[in-house]
């Protein structure tokens, strides 16, 4: 077993507060303070609601009369002076283009890795999780959308350099930093300098993303992350354009470029009731996946519950379940079902001898059957970083 | 071209607000108001006075204030400041006046103006009065000086940083957004806009000004589910005016478009090339109608200056025209039935 005696029960404790689990015995409650990473005190002091003009953005291009074109995602913003770009955290100041979120996340916080959710990257370890203000999508069903459809200055945002993240993460113990909540392509430069820097201290970086992104940022920043998981929002250019305000194509071209860089993918397909829960939606998706990307990029199916401006009843576990058999039934190995605590989809079973290879609850891993990469019954290759 | 200083229909609205003050609570609980102008309403006065800024682009204050007085007495049909203002005001109004300081001082709402608003809903004995927009920060750079006193004198804040937004999302056709809570606290408003070029939206004047209220004006810049139509034509600009007065029957008896400086092109951020001196306001009770008089005005400007109009640069601001269709009644955009009345020394130099 790869997990060690303190991730197992970090884990633990994970599910107990991210589940909103009783915590309730003393002891229970003084393991959680002595072994759950926190973020310091030194770091959360001092929040407030303010933006900055001092990073100048990266990917624009200037145009006449202080105008700027965003070349950072395929909505590619014409903006005038003092105007944002969709994403609202990007502004041209006298045709000049700044970031606004440079070192200002509001959200820092240790998280399982499995809750992004990454199935096959060093599962059991923590990820220093930051998000700031703003997003180049505006999904209807937005689980975070307070953050994510908001501007900075309406955010309470923390001051992290990225040299600062990669220390606190250090501190806490978090094997990996990860960019995630809102939309880390928005705040691509913050993202692109604490990953460089989590590199050099040998700290994993991945990127939680719908992959609304342009080409050329996308490849330099395949070179810098280590794994990216991203959301297919749905097999329906319609459904993109209709309820995320995006297109499908460019997201599925990054999905090959990702691939094609070497950088460990993931990719979460959350299954709405009526909307892109149909079989042949399901079945396509899974057919694409298998033709471009092969059978070893884990798919996770995941529950939709209403929130922001979506109000559809919940996914049914069946509904769930049949969509894993059927992109399971066409060939892909690694077929997952999320947000449904127990479900036998959750844990990773090895596509040759069939065995539970890594068994989850949640965030939780309870048993942990792979060996330096290969199923401990068979022998089999299980494609991921395990270490 | 009509010019009418004649007298004409008074304006009827019924100040149905009987509502006492309060705190920062949601509006919506509130009834009454007239969200939409009637027939008769649709004047708009264009008061000019080249003595009204100076060579070095100083505003004279009483200048300002006797051409907006004069304008507010047209646009009441009445004989004197004072009966001009409590013809449009309540003494329990709460009033907001919204100004615009995306562009610091040069382009924004002047504080000479605002001072002069300030001082003729005084007039009409209002106590409660809220000088506001987005943010703290960009008020103080455009010269307001911040007040959050609860005092009588006029309150003066942003959105942002403290006072912030409400919770939920508010849905009105195209748009989905939260509102600023300095809109919810107050039920009746000053539009104070300025006269100026938007990329891409055309022009910002009185309708696009509102999106300084909504948490997420970035969202609704262009289409992306129409081939990344440019807000001038889209649904959006005349969905969040239906949201606040139609739907939460807010009351937007004056707007009073600053065009003291304006700008043809290259906005909204100030290009000091492409300033010049209108030295006029526009008032009105109808968005629509101002708006499109307003538009005609830069359009000219454009013009006589050797640049394209706003239709052959693809940014001809229909969302105009939207706002006066059937699904959003917000006034008119028929010249025929804009009354253009003039209240100042310059002519306005316009044909509608």
């Amino acid at each position: 077993m790869d997990l060690t005696r303190r991730e197992f029960i970090k884990n633990m404790i994970a599910v107990g507060a991210c589940a909103g689990l009783a915590v309730g015995s003393e002891q229970t409650k003084s393991l959680l303070a002595a072994t759950t990473p926190k973020v310091s005190k030194k770091i959360l002091q001092g929040r407030e609601k303010s933006i900055k003009f001092e990073k100048e953005a990266m990917f624009y291009e200037k145009l006449k009369d202080n105008e700027i074109k965003c070349k950072l995602c395929p909505k590619e913003c014409v903006i005038g002076d003092r105007e944002r770009g969709w994403c609202g955290v990007r502004e041209n100041r006298e045709g000049t283009y700044y970031t606004l979120v440079y070192g200002n996340p509001c959200t820092i916080t240790p998280d399982p890795i499995e809750k992004k959710p990454f199935n096959h990257f060093l599962p059991g370890s923590w990820a220093y999780s930051l998000a700031t203000a703003g997003c180049n999508l505006n999904c209807k069903f937005c689980q975070n959308w307070e953050i994510s459809q908001s501007r900075p200055e309406e955010t309470k945002n923390w001051s992290l350099l990225p040299s600062e993240a990669v220390s606190e993460a250090k501190q806490a113990d978090c094997k990996s930093i990860a960019f995630t909540y809102s939309e880390p392509t928005v705040f691509y430069e913050y993202m692109l300098d604490t990953s460089m820097l989590a590199r050099k201290a040998k700290i994993r970086s991945v990127v939680v993303s719908a992959g609304f992104i342009n080409p050329e940022p996308l490849k330099l920043l395949c070179k810098n992350v280590d794994a990216i998981k991203i959301d297919l929002k749905s097999f329906s250019n319609d459904f993109y354009k209709k309820i995320c305000s995006a297109e499908l194509q460019p997201v599925l071209n990054t999905l090959k470029t990702i691939k094609a860089s070497g950088v460990w993918l993931e990719i979460v397909y959350l299954v709405i009731p009526t909307l892109n829960d149909s079989d042949t939606e399901i079945m396509n998706t899974a057919k694409w996946i298998l033709s471009n990307l092969g059978p070893d990029v884990p798919l996770h199916f995941s529950r939709f519950s209403k929130k922001y401006q979506l109000d559809l009843p919940t996914t049914s576990v069946e509904r769930l379940n049949s969509a894993r058999k059927m992109a399971m039934d066409i060939g892909l190995h690694y077929v997952y079902v999320g947000n449904v605590s127990g479900n036998p989809g959750e844990s990773t079973y090895c596509p040759k001898c069939k065995r539970e290879v890594i068994k989850r609850q949640l965030y939780i891993i309870r048993q942990m059957n792979i060996v330096n990469g290969k199923c401990k019954w068979c022998g089999e290759k299980i494609p991921g970083v395990w270490a | 071209m009509k010019f009418d200083e004649s007298k004409r229909d008074f304006i009827k609205k019924s100040i149905a607000l009987g509502l006492s003050a309060y705190g920062l609570t949601k509006l919506s609980d509130f009834d009454g108001g007239e969200a939409i102008a009637k027939s008769g309403d649709h004047a708009v006065i264009i008061a000019r006075d080249p003595k009204v800024v100076d060579a070095n682009l100083k505003v004279n204050y009483a200048v300002v204030r006797n051409m907006l007085n004069d304008s507010v007495m047209k646009l009441a049909d009445t004989k004197t400041p004072a009966d001009a203002w409590r013809r449009l005001f309540r003494t329990d109004d709460i009033v907001g006046i919204k100004i615009n300081t995306l562009s610091g001082k040069m382009m924004s709402s002047h504080t000479e103006l605002v001072m002069a608003i300030v001082e003729g809903l005084e007039l009409a004995n209002v106590k409660d009065i809220v000088i506001w927009d987005k943010s703290d920060a960009e008020l103080a750079d455009a010269g307001f000086k911040i007040n959050r006193k609860l005092s009588n004198a006029p309150k003066c804040f942003g959105t942002s940083p403290d006072i912030g937004y409400e919770d939920d999302i508010t849905v009105q056709g195209t748009i989905g957004s939260r509102l600023s809570k300095i809109l919810s606290y107050c039920n009746t408003f000053v539009n104070v806009p300025v006269l100026k070029h938007h990329t891409m939206a055309g022009v910002t004047l009185s309708l696009k000004n509102w999106f300084g209220a909504i948490h997420n004006p970035h969202k609704y810049h262009f289409d992306v589910n129409s081939n990344n139509k440019m807000l001038a034509s889209c649904d959006y600009i005349a969905d969040v005016n239906s949201l606040l007065f139609s739907s939460l029957k807010k009351r937007q008896p004056l707007i009073v478009c600053d065009g003291i400086l304006s700008q043809y092109d290259n906005g909204p951020g100030y290009t000091p090339s492409k300033m010049w001196k209108y030295s006029g306001l526009l008032v009105s009770s109808d968005p629509v109608a101002l708006d499109f008089v307003g538009t005609k005005i830069i359009n000219k400007k454009r013009l006589s200056s050797g640049l394209k109009s706003l239709a052959d640069t693809g940014r001809e601001p229909e969302y105009i025209a939207i706002s006066a269709d059937k699904s959003h009644k917000l006034g008119i955009n028929d010249p025929s039935k804009i009354e253009l009345i003039s209240a100042g020394i310059l002519q306005p130099e316009i044909e509608i």
